[in-house]
């Protein structure tokens, strides 16, 4: 065997990858190279005029207060999203891994969310939330409870909440079916080992499951994290383009949407599609160093578990 | 002891099924609204409709287009989603050796792929489609459509793939098998779990998109669902039992089929998450 | 300095066939080929040329394809095939087929800085002396044109925004429709006070807001004094305009409940069901009211006048229809258009659908659509957003105005945001 033919060897399983990385590179690699240079030039997204303009596209979305409510509120998403995942729907993921009776259908109805599209999702959450056809507040009022009526989705107070618990319902099936997998990792002899040491229930979850959970944890986290950061189609449904009100549910998907496509029908004046572009570069790049860090700092935790 | 075991049964259940009722009441509102005529939301807000407007489901169907609609959503989810498997099952198994720095390499570059943001690429892609002669035919959404799905079935294949044991691949090799033999016969099959839950998830995210397809589905007759669905909702009036109508409509055949299928489903998707 | 658009398209040629020569030369004779296989036998006379035409306003599609249907009976030879999508797809999509290369026969865009930049960029046709223009109305010519040539003509008419008001709710409560800033308030007061929602006030977008602040301004202004705010001479911070976004401000708490979170499109639905008694809307949004409820009945008036004022109406135009400059039907569509001008199918169109741009016809048998062009002859402003150098204040106004509402941007505040995008040097 000659050298060439060992290296041939050595890398052959390499050559599997060439169809994909077509596929990937035309349709995916290409048009975000194209993209990049479109954030570098002024242009309205339909004209003539463009001009180049280095990094001020760049150095206007990192000072502008818009952009950083925007991502704020990503944040805040992505954070309440996470506990809520890491707490209830470890608990039920707990609750289901118990196998009661009905296991399955319980199962079924839980992961139901996640396959309906966001546009379902927001639609359906329009008609229990609405100030104009919601079903929620007439129905509060009607059984004595009027006083828990909220003007959800148009209160600076509330719309964030709503919009997070409206995701949180889409998402919940995620937490649930990992964190069941997770469980049924846990060796049973081990938590059983964990009894007759005499354990209670808490403190065998706490010190003998929980820590097994960890790639499901890390694994639930990140793909929260890229999740959320993407949002858009809820806030849209729910709340507008302008992420209303007063900009309380503007995300940078909605302000990347505005800017690259316009917020009203009627004139196309406010649009800006090179900034759009240059603020979905800075989303790409924000989400490349954050999940890189996450992985790598939830890994290392895994390891040192 | 039998007592307490007896109430945490209990207290299971009630939080079973209350979690149930989260998730199934709201689904439930929007069957019932989408009968309903439009006094009926104001007159009677959460009960049943007072009269049952089939005729919203007549209109949907008739004005969303919902049969050509439908049947080119089946088209390109079927196709894409197969393609795209099968593709990102071939880069696993090439990359499945990570410890080699291109390989590893490789799988960094098609992984971040998940980070890209949609609104970025899509003026550029349409001017690609373009060259390529695809726009106005149901390629036009395939074609991204496979490469968009890579990243997510190269996440959950290469370490999957990894995992298996080398004997299962080095026993075809003493038997002369080619590496593709190998790979369509001995590690396809054993893959399938972990196929099943990439089919899923792309499955269920090409169904659903929205975006992609308002912009790239140039001619009207290579439309998907949802894009129907949403250029039936007028800019000018809201006729909420329609729109409710056509959103059941676009939701239930992925409803059903995931019901039929959930066993599978919730496996596939259990399969490969975690790993990785 | 090289352009974004050409660039785009020459790296991606590059990208397309430039790596294999020898596989491209080849790709290329089987697409001839098939070109030469697949295209079509010379068009014989009866065979019909298909137009596409792309538009935004779905609610009006029976009345638009009725007149298309006439058009199509008189021109045998000639399809127009109709797409309507909202206005939320529409722009996305037709933005991207523009710069790609891919939009329909016939394009529909905003007047204004979309006009403009679609001509200026070559995506539309240049029709000076190629169509007879001579019916339109003076302001539906100058919003077609772009640098003194004509780039397109509003076909489907123009529209005019005034204060609608629901007849069988002022009827029972015995109110008149208001003139006045004060009459307004009195107005809305009396029906607070009976538990009707004076005025239905979609303000989770920007356009209800948008238009109100515009209205208001204008009735300050003048056609004049918007001139001067285009040229810089006056300021929408000047102690007399800036009473604008005080009132805008005030009549925030006679909105139904849950403005903030209803829609311009939701909103609608809701005046045309009497959840409330008045509403800002335009003459194409009648359409649509009755569309949603057939029995509704209305009246418009011009927006009430401050102290001194004139009750005032803006208008704009509903979208200019150019052609596309790649069309391979160019006689066609230039056929379509210059039918679209004559007579009958403008009355159609005031009488089906909004005001028509042309000056030989008026409404026959739609009361309001009389009412709308008696309300114009107060005191009517173009819609700032047709002109460069006011293009930005209204939707600024829109994205500003919830903050405004709230309470979180003083009057003076949002003024100053407004003026900040007015930028006289503009072409």
């Amino acid at each position: 065997m000659t050298a060439l033919q060992r290296r041939l060897r050595q890398y052959g399983h390499l050559w599997f990858t060439l169809p994909g990385l077509v596929f990937f590179s035309v349709f995916l690699v290409y048009p975000m190279l194209t993209a990049f240079r479109l954030s570098v030039v002024d242009w309205n997204g339909l004209g003539n005029e463009s001009r180049f303009v280095g990094l001020d596209n760049f150095r206007e979305a990192l000072t502008s207060v818009t952009f950083y409510r925007a991502a704020w509120h990503n944040i805040v998403i992505f954070l309440a999203i996470l506990v809520v995942q890491h707490t209830i729907g470890l608990f039920l993921a707990v609750q289901l891994n118990a196998r009661p009776r009905f296991m399955e259908v319980y199962r079924t109805i839980l992961f139901l969310p996640v396959i309906l599209s966001l546009v379902a999702t927001g639609f359906i959450w329009t008609l229990i939330l609405s100030p104009n056809i919601g079903i929620l507040n007439p129905f509060l009022s009607d059984i004595g409870l009027g006083f828990l009526a909220q003007p959800w989705l148009n209160d600076i107070t509330w719309a964030l909440p709503s919009v997070i618990v409206v995701q949180a319902w889409n998402h919940l099936g995620w937490a649930i079916v990992i964190y069941m997998s997770g469980l049924q990792n846990v060796p049973r002899e081990l938590r059983e080992a964990a009894q007759i040491d005499g354990a209670n229930g808490w403190q065998r979850f706490w010190n003998v499951t929980f820590p097994l959970l960890s790639p499901a944890f890390t694994s639930l986290t990140v793909i929260t994290f890229i999740q959320n950061i993407r949002v858009f189609d809820v806030v849209y449904v729910l709340t507008g383009p302008i992420g209303s009100p007063a900009g309380r549910t503007d995300v940078l998907g909605t302000l990347v949407y505005r800017m690259a496509f316009g917020a009203a029908g009627v004139t196309s004046a406010d649009i800006r599609f090179s900034y759009a572009i240059a603020i979905a570069v800075l989303i790409f790049i924000f989400m490349l160093i954050c999940s890189t860090g996450l992985l790598y700092g939830l890994r290392r935790r895994e390891v040192e578990a | 002891m039998k007592l307490r075991r007896a109430v945490e049964v209990g207290v299971r259940h009630f939080v079973l099924c209350a979690a149930s009722l989260v998730v199934l009441v709201p689904i439930a509102y929007v069957v019932i609204a989408s009968f309903k005529t439009i006094p009926d939301f104001f007159a009677n807000p959460y009960g049943l409709p007072e009269e049952w407007a089939w005729q919203n489901y007549v209109s949907a169907w008739r004005d969303a287009r919902i049969s050509i609609t439908l049947t080119n959503s089946i088209i390109v989810t079927a196709t894409a989603v197969s393609v795209s498997t099968f593709l990102a099952a071939l880069i696993s198994y090439g990359l499945s050796r990570r410890e080699r720095p291109l390989a590893m390499f490789l799988y960094t570059f098609f992984v971040s792929g998940l980070l890209i943001p949609v609104q970025m690429i899509i003026l550029p892609l349409f001017v690609l489609l373009r060259q390529f002669g695809l726009l106005g035919t149901l390629f036009a959404l395939i074609c991204p459509y496979i490469a968009m799905g890579l990243p997510l079935g190269v996440l959950i294949l290469t370490p999957l793939i990894a995992t298996l044991p080398r004997d299962l691949s080095d026993a075809g090799r003493i038997d002369g098998a080619s590496e593709l033999q190998i790979f369509l016969h001995i590690i396809l099959p054993v893959l399938r779990p972990g196929l099943a839950s990439v089919v899923i998830l792309n499955g269920v995210w090409m169904w659903n998109e929205f975006f992609i397809p308002l912009v790239l589905a140039l001619k009207a007759d290579t439309q998907t669902l949802p894009v129907g669905i949403m250029s039936f909702v007028g800019t000018y009036n809201t006729e909420w039992g329609l729109i409710f109508a056509s959103v059941v409509i676009a939701t239930a055949p992925v409803v059903i089929a995931y019901i039929l299928m959930s066993r599978q489903f919730v496996a596939g998707l259990t399969a490969g998450a975690v790993k990785g | 300095m090289p352009t974004a658009k050409p660039e785009l398209r020459r790296h991606s040629a590059e990208h397309a066939g430039g790596s294999k020569p020898g596989a491209s030369r080849r790709a290329l004779l089987a697409l001839a080929v098939i070109t030469v296989l697949a295209s079509p036998l010379p068009v014989s006379a009866q065979e019909k040329v298909t137009l596409t035409l792309w538009h935004n306003h779905p609610e009006w599609k029976d009345r638009v394809l009725a007149i298309l249907a006439r058009f199509e009976k008189l021109h045998p030879g000639i399809h127009i095939d109709l797409t309507e999508m909202p206005s939320s797809a529409y722009v996305p999509r037709m933005n991207t087929a523009l710069v790609a290369g891919e939009a329909p026969d016939i394009i529909a865009l905003n007047a204004g800085p979309d006009t403009r930049s679609a001509a200026e960029a070559g995506y539309t046709t240049d029709l000076t002396g190629r169509l007879d223009v001579l019916t339109l109305t003076p302001s539906a010519l100058s919003a077609s044109q772009v640098n003194g040539k004509l780039y397109g003509v509003p076909i489907l008419g123009s529209y005019t925004v005034g204060l609608y008001y629901n007849r069988d709710i002022f009827a029972k409560e015995g109110l008149t429709p208001p003139a006045t800033w004060d009459e307004f308030f009195a107005v809305a007061k009396a029906l607070k006070a009976k538990g009707i929602a004076p005025m239905i006030g979609p303000a989770q977008d920007g356009t209800i807001p948008g238009f109100l602040y515009m209205l208001i301004a204008s009735s300050i202004l003048g056609p004049d004094g918007l001139d001067a705010i285009r040229q810089g001479t006056r300021k929408l911070t000047d102690p007399d305009v800036l009473k604008a976004a005080y009132f805008l401000r005030d009549i925030f708490q006679y909105f139904h409940q849950g403005a903030l979170g209803t829609s311009y499109t939701e909103g609608k639905a809701l005046f045309a069901l009497g959840r409330g008694a008045m509403m800002e809307a335009g003459s194409a949004d009648y359409a649509g009211f009755t569309t949603t409820n057939p029995k509704v009945n209305l009246g418009v008036v011009p927006f009430p006048a401050p102290p001194g004022g004139k009750p005032s109406t803006v208008t704009g135009m509903q979208q200019v229809f150019g052609i596309n400059s790649k069309t391979k039907h160019m006689s066609e569509a230039i056929t379509f258009l210059q039918w679209m001008l004559t007579k009958e199918p403008a009355q159609m169109v005031v009488d089906t659908i909004t005001l028509s741009t042309s000056k030989e016809v008026l409404p026959s048998d739609n009361r309001v659509m009389v009412e709308m062009i008696q309300a114009s002859k107060s005191n009517d402003v173009r819609v700032w957003f047709e002109f460069p150098q006011t293009g930005k204040v209204f939707s600024t106004a829109g994205l500003k105005a919830q903050s405004l509402f709230l309470g979180e941007l003083s009057p003076e505040d949002f003024a100053k945001a407004l003026q900040d995008t007015v930028n006289p040097a503009a072409k």
